[in-house]
């Protein structure tokens, strides 16, 4: 069983993460894992180069260690397995990766389904996209907000 | 006899917009006693509100609601609405 989260400050790489939780995984047969990457466009369709993600010292790895021991507590899972980026992610580059490993794929999909909603809407990060119409702070949105309501 | 100072000082950290706002930090002399709720008041304003709906307040890395007292040397931290993944 492997249940863990960090904060990466460089690049992440999905291929490695996913990698990591293929090996940790022992008697699990389903492995299902998501990666969200910067998008390329607003919100308003101007042009974003990178995504600047700020985090806290102390609270974003425990908003994170929350989550990932929340979906062990809700989910009869092996592995979860979270990698969130911080700093400046390129457009198209990886911002965070997913993972969850289960006997059943029913169970694997819905924690790691989970997982990414508590994220949206809890994990403390602030986003800010920039590109050469300037910068905005990204919020969660309401359709972020009423995924999290599913598993309430 | 010595008169007890009523006054504290403190800093405030800010973080995500609020920071392009306010700056990330701001070191403040309030006034005795001063709670969370009343340190809002002082810092807010008219185009940036610190609303405890939407902001929330953090002191000793957690978070307090706004009957928190604060003491000399503190440092509260604002945190606007978080989006992660």
């Amino acid at each position: 069983m492997s249940f863990r989260c960090r904060i990466a400050e460089h690049a992440l790489d999905p291929a490695s993460e996913l990698e990591a939780l293929v090996q940790a995984t022992g008697g699990a047969g389903a492995v299902v894992s998501f990666v969200g990457l910067a998008r390329q466009t607003g919100a308003e369709g101007e042009p974003v180069e990178r995504l600047v993600l700020e985090h806290h010292p102390q609270l974003t790895r425990r908003s994170l260690d929350k989550i990932v021991l929340d979906a062990r507590e809700c989910f009869d899972v092996e592995c979860i397995h979270v990698v969130h980026r911080s700093g400046e992610v390129p457009a198209r580059e990886p911002i965070v990766f997913a993972g969850a490993t289960a006997v059943h794929r029913r169970i694997a999909f819905d924690a790691a389904d989970y997982v990414m909603d508590r994220l949206k809407t809890e994990a403390i990060f602030w986003k800010r996209e920039e590109g050469s119409a300037g910068c905005r702070w990204i919020e969660a949105s309401d359709g972020d907000r009423a995924a999290r309501l599913r598993w309430a | 006899m010595g008169r007890e100072d009523k006054t504290a000082e403190i800093s405030v950290r800010f973080y995500g917009r609020l920071a392009d706002a306010f700056g990330p930090t701001l070191a403040l002399h309030v006034p005795l006693p001063c709670h969370v709720g009343d340190l809002r008041e002082m810092v807010a304003r008219s185009d940036q509100t610190l609303a405890p709906n939407r902001v929330r307040a953090c002191v000793g890395d957690s978070f307090v609601p706004e009957d928190h007292p604060i003491g000399r040397g503190d440092v509260v931290e604002f945190l606007p609405p978080v989006s992660g993944g």
